[in-house]
């Protein structure tokens, strides 16, 4: 009996299970109905990785005209392609060039390169000295680039991001003209790029349904494309994730300037980092209704005025706010905290208590519901601790790093109190521990290791999994008495941590004696 | 003859009709019925009906196996699984790994019907079944067991396999 013929739509629910490339290859090799089906789905995303190999069957797809001018035509050339693929010189069978989703600029450029190796028959070193050779990849990624913009029938990402060995990037961008016409990228979904390229000028014509945006190197004296990439944010109706890279603060207001309208409604998540942060940024990501997930890395706060205001009642719907490396500066991080949200679930502040008195009390006062908490301590914010377990009943996770670590790298570090009568801190704090806590980290150059974490880790009453103790700076003398009361807290105490997983360490600098650096 | 008091037990135990495509009636309780998307939505537009909803693309045999699925999953919630999860076609039950061992043409007609009535679980299981008999196996092999017909010229499928050849290795 002849199995009754299954409809595409069904077999392409079948070949979305197929996850290798062969199994793929197999279905479509079957008859003609099946490799209709499959081949959509093979050649969807074939620069997922360097494939050099796969570039003859794409180079018959680029016009005459640009095969003769590339030399890709000749005789000898038609030789060695041959040898390596043994494809004829027929027509592909199938429209290949058609299917592609996923266009990665310097996945098909390196193609290109390890293409015009396989047709060389130089050893690797010899060849890649050979600057000619990369010239001619660029051409070619470059007509190839071009080639798919206009034949896909649906881009879904796109990606050219700047790479060391990337050097040749001009020469595939610059010519590199998108018809406005152009069907493919009407379904764009992620888009990332590094530097302005022309690419964008008529971008915002065609793609308006881009959800992830990712921006490097951009910088408003160099690139008149800025004004571009905002109008790009602007002309997009379901952009959710945005993530902007090293840039100035005039660049990033031009931006926000020219996609004030739209685009922040959509946005959920805010990612910036290496990004200068003004006074128009800011006001900008606070009109972003919708905000879940805002991170600032390594972002400089130095053109805002001391006067500027921020709430968080502004962002409503914050879950989480990471700010890395640099923090805002005291006046506005007061300003921030100064009203309650009950949405913050994550928070990560660089906070050195020497700068921002009472942190601790402000994040307690202002964030009830947090879950995770990642700031600097000093010395003296050791009793605001207490305060903040007895507010933020919901705290599941902790880490806490002694601000004065981050200040003091040069400086020697002996102080360590391996056996400090009056460390009673931590003890105090175990009758608060909020009942939800699974992981406690302390990084501190204070050690109140004897008693102290001893009485702590037996009166709290939740479940920890990980219990961390960090030391920055140790006398090297003390190490293996350090090394052998961990082990001893971590046979004692095991019944309070549920995983077993006490960790003690040592961060930083160690010294063998007074002077000498190991 | 109440038609108040008993309502909720009535609704319960409510039973629906189905004719197969050789006009045999099947009586099913209504809730293993409703696992079928198409028939859920006609049971909702039509109302209250004792009238047997006719299947004309499902065979007898083949409703069987339907039903027998669906009473076997009644009480399972099912979760309509993201579209972003990868898919995976390793996370077949005993039960239904069970019911899958059927002959190919039966298994086709299970994957028709499922996509017919719109039962989404048995369209995933089916179809994951399938794709696990196709893993690991040459076109020929392919063709064998599922006794597909080769309709490539010997020049075409020469020529689609060197254009496919680049997925060989790795």
């Amino acid at each position: 009996m002849h199995a009754p013929r299954l409809p595409s739509d069904c077999l392409e629910y079948i070949f979305d299970y197929l996850t290798t490339r062969q199994s793929l290859r197999s279905a479509g090799l079957v008859n003609k109905e099946w490799n209709a089906t499959a081949m959509p789905i093979l050649w969807s995303s074939t620069f997922a990785s360097i494939n050099p190999k796969i570039i003859p069957v794409y180079i018959k797809f680029l016009p005459h005209e640009v095969r003769t001018k590339l030399k890709l035509e000749d005789e000898s050339f038609h030789k060695s392609t041959t040898m390596i693929t043994k494809l004829s010189n027929q027509r592909p069978i199938f429209d290949y060039a058609a299917c592609i989703h996923h266009l990665d600029f310097y996945i098909i450029y390196m193609s290109a390169v390890y293409y015009y190796h396989l047709l060389s028959n130089e050893s690797a070193r010899k060849f890649f000295e050979g600057r000619k050779v990369c010239i001619k990849s660029a051409l070619l990624a470059r007509e190839l680039i071009q080639m798919f913009i206009k034949r896909s029938r649906s881009i879904r990402t796109l990606v050219f991001v700047k790479s060391r060995r990337y050097a040749l990037r001009p020469v595939i961008f610059s010519p590199i003209k998108i018809e406005i016409t152009a069907e493919s990228l009407r379904n764009l979904r992620f888009l990332s790029f590094s530097g302005c390229s022309n690419l964008l000028q008529d971008m915002a014509k065609v793609c308006t349904q881009i959800e992830q945006l990712a921006v490097r190197n951009i910088n408003a004296n160099i690139n008149k494309d800025v004004k571009a990439l905002g109008e790009l944010i602007a002309a997009q109706t379901r952009l959710t994730c945005l993530s902007i890279t090293n840039t100035n603060c005039e660049t990033l207001a031009t931006i926000m300037k020219e996609s004030l309208l739209t685009s922040h409604k959509t946005l959920k998540i805010v990612s910036l980092s290496a990004c200068d942060i003004g006074e128009k940024v800011l006001n900008w990501l606070a009109n972003c209704e919708n905000l879940v997930k805002l991170t600032l890395d390594k972002c400089r706060f130095n053109e805002l005025p001391k006067s500027f205001q921020l709430s968080m009642e502004s962002f409503s719907k914050l879950n989480e706010l990471r700010v890395l490396r640099y923090g805002p500066p005291p006046e506005i991080f007061c300003s921030l905290l100064k009203n309650s949200n009950s949405s913050l679930r994550v928070l990560s502040l660089p906070l050195n208590g020497n700068l921002y008195p009472n942190n601790l009390l402000h994040i307690a006062n202002s964030c009830p519901n947090l879950e995770w908490l990642s700031t600097e301590i000093t010395y003296s914010s050791f009793p605001q601790i207490q305060t903040l377990f007895k507010k933020c009943r919901k705290l599941k996770a902790l880490q806490f790093i002694d601000g004065e670590i981050l200040e003091s790298f040069e400086e020697e570090t002996e102080e360590i109190m391996i056996e400090d009568a009056d460390g009673q801190y931590l003890k105090n704090l175990a009758p608060d521990v909020p009942p939800s806590m699974t992981d406690f980290a302390i990084c501190t150059r204070k050690c109140f290791i004897s008693t102290d974490v001893n009485d702590f880790l037996k009166n709290i009453s939740c479940k920890l999994h990980t219990f961390r103790y960090l030391y920055y700076g140790c006398i090297v003398e003390h190490l293996s008495a350090i090394d052998d009361y961990a082990n001893s807290i971590g046979k004692t105490y095991k019944e309070n941590i549920l995983s077993g997983s006490v960790t003690f360490g040592y961060l930083g600098i160690h010294f063998t004696d007074e002077n000498e650096e190991i | 003859m109440a038609t108040g008091s008993t309502s909720t037990n009535i609704s319960e135990l409510k039973k629906i009709k189905l004719t197969s495509s050789e006009g045999t009636e099947f009586v099913v309780d209504k809730d293993v019925g409703e696992k079928s998307i198409l028939l859920k939505n006609m049971l909702e537009d039509v109302g209250e009906n004792d009238m047997a909803i006719p299947l004309p693309n499902v065979t007898g045999p083949i409703l069987t196996k339907v039903i027998e699925y669906c009473t076997h999953h009644r009480d399972d919630f099912f979760i309509s699984q993201d579209d972003d999860n990868k898919k995976t076609s390793d996370d077949i039950d005993e039960w239904d790994s069970e019911f899958c061992k059927v002959d190919q043409g039966t298994l086709f007609e299970l994957i028709l019907a499922a996509n017919y009535l719109d039962i989404k679980p048995l369209l995933d299981l089916t179809c994951k079944t399938v794709a696990n008999m196709i893993k690991g196996k040459s076109p020929e092999e392919i063709r064998k067991t599922f006794n597909i017909a080769n309709d490539f010229t010997p020049e075409e499928e020469i020529q689609v396999k060197r254009e496919n050849e680049w997925c060989e290795e790795r």
